[in-house]
């Protein structure tokens, strides 16, 4: 066997990354979506990428896929026709939401209206209790009766969510036989399986979300496994996760709730692969393209998670890789207001028409005809050769702005770039001080389309002292595909007081998470490589409403040493609040366990590094804070390891631009990474 | 052209853009300290109620960017009258929660606010601000507050301001005292470091935009920020309000510890372009805690932001304080107490403050305001558990908020829609199961936009001994409605309801005495109606039908919308039929019928 291929499948385009394992070397490649007609674009790109002479489609062993036909599920509203059984007395759950607004602010925010209509939400009457015990018995004539009425409703799919179900599943699993027996088409979605944890809004409303994509994502995946057959493909189809990892497809369509983000979160992989192979610990990813900028923090090589991440109006509860969404890239069209206040986005020219100066049509300003009108963007080619610079016609889309703001065009252009850095700054500050990161520990790893364009300048906005711009930027994510783990996250709801009663329960707990951990890899996904275990814990001290995810090893659990886990939970209260309190005690919420099977990441040529200046193609003119500067215009492919240079620079390749600020230093590292750091100063700033 | 387009035009189109940028790195630096309490704080009134407030302030204390919550009056005022701004230095903080010494800076002691200056080059430029609501501060109950207070001396433990910090040395002894008067000290420690962290995260914030753009910038920013809003606010006055002179009056049920009703009153004027807010015959103030030291601000930034709510540009700033000339109250009275006064309940009071100033723009301008919203629900269970040990349960219960003359009134919203404890996780703390929570079916009372629902919760007790405080209002007075719409459903808290004689108590109370076993069934009130009922969709009413928020008998009596005999569709001619008989009042409110707002200010406030 001798390519692994990922494919990461967007709104426009489908970007294809082949590693070729005899030679180490890596190809992508582009075609046109047909979200019609999925997997009909895989089969396309296969055969094209076979004409080029670089995959042979039977020597395939690994075929990786990130999609968002989920969260496209959602967003359209074409899923499922739910019904939801609940505790009766409890039926009013998803609209309550906690009582959540989601801007409270703002005054035309209300909440989404739910998945399920309040008339298909059926009370069953039942209860279990906090520990799991039964208090009342399940009544089977009410859950007969309202299989009958949610059927005649017209529903296809039932979701079921009692309450403290994640103690005690009984309920759960008996109503599951019960509309088996009875309507053996209607599908069945519990709570107790797709998310077991503790707050049954937020437990209610995963599972609904689960149940009212399932079916689509399962007809999507099978479409995809064909397409592999019918392309001659003998690799396991397997398919990108929210988590970052991947899975097999087969059990995807089970699990859909998992993969919902996909696409997002390989992207951020493929960045935290870069960052590990570049030896840096803290990294900003930021993955711009034409409507949007999504910014994500990975520490350690490890990218940030988080619970709650939106699907559409929904939030969802599974551990997902945290990704901000920021409402401008690219194509990003900047006006006037009312006030005459300079605004960027959230308007975009998308791809088409695009930005005024791809001389495709668009006619209105965007960010990067802003970067064309100062010179940063150079001369000539853009985009795989199939665009042609065209500034001119940027200048005239800027030219009513710069009416409107009594300033020239350069300076027009200099104040979009600054008032979309500006909102950029916005966003990422705040989504670091949620993480309780100082920016300035950080480098910035720029991918997507615009992203290299754009990164310099929020890296001096941030105070980052460091950019990387991997080789392949436009094609981040699919490369992710190409290096994911197999991976699943197992979660339990233990509820218990640190001390020695306790912990022994979590040992309980412990040995059957990882029991079950260790069935799904080896068993459900028949992998018999390197496997890794990563435990943790969501702490808090009692009376706190919040947990905190504290990691550990396995033997902290084992010698059974109540002091070395609450002193681990101490340690991380302090590093995000800067206080602790090693007196109060300390309750363990739900435990946590990650299963990852190591797939065996493609080995790339390193190069030999020759310090050496590079010679830039030529000089050329630009204008950047006011000022005018002559800036090394460059190749990326003429660019080798040890190459160094200084800016201002611009450097073209053909799925993206990079732009070095004046007071920045470019180093071109043995991947071809090119490693952008601010220049000492010597005053020590 | 507008004012507002005239003065931003002056400034040139580069400074401009500085401006922006320092607003923006102003917005993320509060933001910032939001993130800071909301991750860091520990009491669950902080952390999910998200009752705090983070605010950057100029060098005379005027609010620049802040949370847009109501309660903010000037929070430096009272700070400078012990400690002059030329005895303060880099790394001070300064603390209080005297709601009297500081003129209703905070109008309750739970509110801790801690204030740090900013200096550029030994020059005190700005001030960041954070206040947060801590969940024990000593006083004659666990959490408080309490509906039977008679004094304030009972709700806690007072704070006049002091230095607790200098040169970034805490002062121990201070903070020990008052650690020393609670009966949650980890919960509180935890509250009072992580607003202090965030005071200090917003100082620093401040200093690297000084540090970019310098001083002088950032003092121009302050003041165009405030301009901004102040113009915007100015516009709206002029373009909305006729000058004139309008009254209006608003009931509150009960002060808990008396069963007399008390009122509120506003005397709105525009002329001359100077709008001006009179309270002063507001009756006098009350025996149990629903007093309310009503900073000038208050009504100010109430109607600022109703007034620019459209405009998500405008911020809650000094600007509404500047553009609304006068405010009245009268000592002694409501919304002027005197000292020792209770004031745990202000909010009872707080908010019909906010609903006079509806009833009085509702007149002002043919009906364009929002109907009433009742005032938030809460109740306290208190209790032993096993282990001998205080129990306290602290819940905020939603009510549903006056319709809009956009749009319905939210469901089931508690204050600024603060979240509620999950059922799981209340069943898990405190000794109570809960049986039912759903929505309070026709309590949003009807209109063309249907006022908000309210809530019907279940509580079983699972503790031998439990007493019962409850805080429901607009039971006597319900939500009133607007422009034809009919006034909100009201409250009501009920024992036992399902056995013969159930019991009901009254809804503002504290020391119910409950015992295992007791069911306690907490229903909320719902919002004012908008318009005329029979001029809604009919569709929607159907919807609301489906939905459980309305039955089909109000859609029938009420909306006039006849529905199928499965209820599961409109029966249109007989709605036809049904919406063509009615006539409707011409009188602007509804609260159990129609009425104006000279109707109801007869009598004179008693003194």
């Amino acid at each position: 066997m001798a390519y692994r291929v990922a494919v990461d499948i967007g709104g426009t385009f489908t970007d294809f990354c082949v590693f070729n394992e005899k030679n180490s070397s890596l190809n992508t490649h582009k075609v046109l979506s047909t979200p019609n007609n999925p997997g009909s674009e895989i089969v396309l790109g296969v055969s094209e990428l076979q004409e080029k002479g670089v995959l042979n489609p039977t020597e395939v062993s690994w075929f990786s896929h990130g999609t968002t036909v989920g969260i496209n599920t959602v967003i359209q509203r074409s899923g499922a026709e739910l019904a939801l059984f609940v505790t009766s007395g409890f039926e009013d759950v998803l609209e309550v939401a906690r009582l959540k607004v989601p801007d409270p602010y703002n005054i035309f925010s209300k909440r989404a209206n739910p998945l399920v209509p309040r008339e298909r939400v059926f009370g069953i009457s039942q209860r279990i209790l906090k520990d799991g015990s039964v208090d009342s018995e399940l009544n089977e004539e009410t859950v007969k009766k309202a299989i009958q009425s949610a059927k005649d409703m017209g529903s296809d799919t039932i979701v079921i969510a009692l309450l403290h179900s994640y103690a005690n599943n009984k309920h759960e699993r008996r109503i599951r036989e019960i509309i088996n027996s009875i309507e053996p088409e209607m599908a069945v979605t519990l709570s107790s399986d797709v998310w077991p944890v503790i707050r049954e809004y937020e437990r209610t409303v995963t599972t609904t979300v689960a149940g009212y994509v399932q079916r689509r994502v399962a007809n999507y995946l099978t479409a995809f496994q064909n397409a592999l057959k019918s392309a001659g493909i003998p690799a396991i189809p397997m398919i990108g996760k929210s988590n970052g990892g991947v899975m097999t497809a087969e059990l995807g369509k089970s699990d859909p709730i998992s993969m919902l983000l996909s696409g997002t979160a390989t992207g951020v992989i493929g960045a935290a692969e870069i960052a590990k192979k570049v030896g840096v610990s803290s990294i900003l990813s930021f993955d711009v393209g034409g409507t949007s900028a999504d910014v994500a923090v990975i520490s350690n090589g490890e990218p940030a998670y988080s619970s709650g991440e939106m699907v559409g109006d929904f939030p969802i509860y599974v551990p997902t890789v945290s990704v901000t969404s920021i409402g401008e890239g690219g194509g990003s069209i900047a006006w006037v207001d009312d006030f005459g206040v300079l605004k960027v986005g959230p308007e975009s020219a998308g791809s088409n028409p695009g930005p005024a100066c791809y001389g495709q049509g668009g006619k209105r300003p965007t960010i990067t005809d802003a970067f064309a009108v100062l010179g940063l963007l150079g001369e000539g080619k853009l985009g795989y050769g199939k665009v042609e610079l065209n500034v001119s016609a940027a200048r005239d889309a800027l030219l009513p702005l710069a009416e409107a703001l009594s300033m020239n065009v350069k300076k027009t252009a200099q104040s979009i770039i600054d008032v979309s850095v500006s909102g950029m700054f916005l966003e990422t500050t705040k989504l670091l001080s949620r993480f309780g990161a100082d920016p300035r520990s950080f480098s910035l790893l720029p991918f997507g389309g615009a992203g290299p364009m754009i990164g310099c300048f929020l890296a001096r906005e941030l105070g980052l002292r460091e950019v990387i711009v991997p080789p392949t930027p436009g094609v981040l994510s699919a490369y992710g595909g190409l290096i994911a783990d197999i991976r699943n996250d197992f979660i339990r709801t233990v509820m218990i007081d640190l001390d020695q009663n306790g912990l022994s329960n979590l040992r309980e707990t412990a040995k059957f998470l990882e029991e079950e951990a260790t069935h799904w890899l080896r068993k459900e996904q028949g992998f018999d490589g390197e496997s890794k275990l990563s435990w943790s814990a969501d702490m808090r001290y009692r009376g706190q409403s919040y947990e905190i995810e504290t990691a550990f090893e396995k033997n902290d659990l084992d010698a059974l040493v109540v002091d070395g886990l609450a002193r681990l939970f101490h340690e991380a209260h302090h590093s995000i609040y800067e206080h602790s309190d090693p007196n109060a005690e300390v309750q363990i919420v739900n435990l946590r366990l990650v299963i990852s099977g190591e797939v065996p990441k493609p080995k790339f040529l390193t190069h030999p590094e020759y310090k050496q200046l590079a010679k830039p193609l030529i000089s050329h003119t630009i204008y950047l804070d006011g000022q005018e500067f002559n800036a090394s215009l460059f190749e990326r492919d003429k660019l080798e390891p040890g190459h160094h240079f200084t800016g201002p620079a611009i450097i073209s390749q053909n799925d993206t631009t990079t732009v070095v600020l004046p007071d920045f230093d470019v180093k071109v590292d043995q991947f071809k990474n090119l490693i952008i750091s601010k220049r000492k100063m010597r005053n020590g700033d | 052209m507008s004012k507002s387009d005239a003065q931003i035009l002056t400034v040139k189109a580069s400074d401009r853009i500085v401006f922006e940028l320092i607003k923006g790195g102003l917005t993320a630096a509060r933001r910032e300290m939001e993130a800071v309490i909301t991750r860091t704080s520990m009491s669950p009134f902080i952390r999910e109620k998200k009752d705090f407030f983070t605010a950057i302030l100029n060098r005379d204390g005027e609010l620049v960017v802040s949370t847009s919550l109501t309660l903010a009056g000037n929070l430096l005022e009272s700070v400078l009258k012990v400690y002059p701004i030329n005895t303060m230095i880099d790394g001070d903080v300064y603390w209080y929660n005297d709601p009297y010494f500081t003129n209703g800076a905070v109008s309750h002691l739970p509110d801790m606010v801690f204030i740090t200056p900013v200096f550029s080059d030994g020059k005190l430029v700005a001030f960041v601000e954070c206040w947060g609501h801590l969940w024990d501060i000593g006083g004659a109950v666990p959490g408080s507050i309490s509906p039977t207070a008679t004094s304030v001396f009972q709700e806690g433990i007072m704070i006049p301001p002091v230095r607790i910090i200098r040169n970034g040395i805490r002062n121990e002894e201070v903070f020990r005292i008052f650690i020393q008067n609670t009966r949650f000290p980890d919960l509180l420690e935890g509250d009072l470091n992580s607003i202090m962290a965030a005071c200090d995260l917003g100082k620093h914030r401040v200093e690297a935009i000084i540090k970019r753009h310098g001083s002088i910038a950032l003092e121009q920013a302050f003041e165009e920020i405030i301009q901004q809003t102040q113009f915007a606010i100015e516009s709206e006055i002029s373009n909305r309000i006729p000058e004139g002179e309008w009254f209006f009056r608003d009931r509150i049920d009960s002060d808990a510890v008396t069963d007399d009703s008390y009122f509120i009153d506003l005397a709105m004027t525009h002329k001359n372009g100077n709008l001006s807010l009179d309270f002063s015959q507001t009756e006098k103030q009350a025996t149990g805690p629903i007093n309310f030291v009503m900073h000038d601000s208050v009504p100010k930034f109430m109607l600022g932001l109703f007034l620019t709510q459209h405009d998500p540009n405008v911020g809650m700033n000094a600007g509404f304080q500047r553009a609304i000339s006068d405010v009245k109250t009268r000592p002694g009275s409501l919304l002027n107490p005197i000292s020792p006064a209770p004031l745990g309940l202000r909010s009872h009071s707080m908010f019909r403050v906010n609903s006079c100033l509806f009833g009085a723009l509702a007149q002002a301008t043919d009906g364009k305001s929002s109907a009433a919203s009742p005032v938030y629900v809460l109740y306290y269970l208190r209790g032993k558990s096993a282990s001998g040990g205080e129990e306290l349960c602290i819940e905020g219960l939603s009510v549903g908020y006056g319709a809009r003359s956009f749009a319905d009134g939210l469901d089931a919203v508690y204050y600024v829609a603060q979240e509620n404890y999950p059922i799981e996780f209340a069943e898990m703390e405190f000794g109570v199961e809960i049986e039912s929570f759903s929505f309070h079916k026709d309590s949003g009372g009807p209109g063309q936009y249907r006022g908000g629902c309210g809530i019907v919760r279940d509580v079983r007790v699972l503790l031998d001994e439990m007493t019962l405080g409850i805080r429901i209002d607009n039971c006597k007075y319900p939500a009133f409605g607007v422009n034809g719409g009919l006034s909100g459903g009201e409250g009501k808290v009920i024992i036992n309801p399902d056995i013969s004689k159930p019991v009901e108590l009254k809804p503002l109370s504290d020391g119910n005495k409950l015992k295992y076993g007791d069911l306690v069934r907490i229903i909320t009130p719902g919002g004012g109606g908008w318009g005329s009922p029979y001029d809604r969709k009919a569709s929607d009413v159907l919807n609301d039908v489906l939905d459980g928020k309305v039955s089909p008998e109000s859609a029938k009596k009420d909306y006039g919308v006849v529905l199928t005999k499965d209820q599961r569709n409109v029966n249109e001619t007989e709605t036809a039929k049904k919406r063509k008989t009615v006539l409707t009042s011409k009188k602007m409110f509804h609260r159990r019928d129609f009425y104006n707002a000279t109707d109801d200010r007869e009598d004179t406030y008693k003194s």
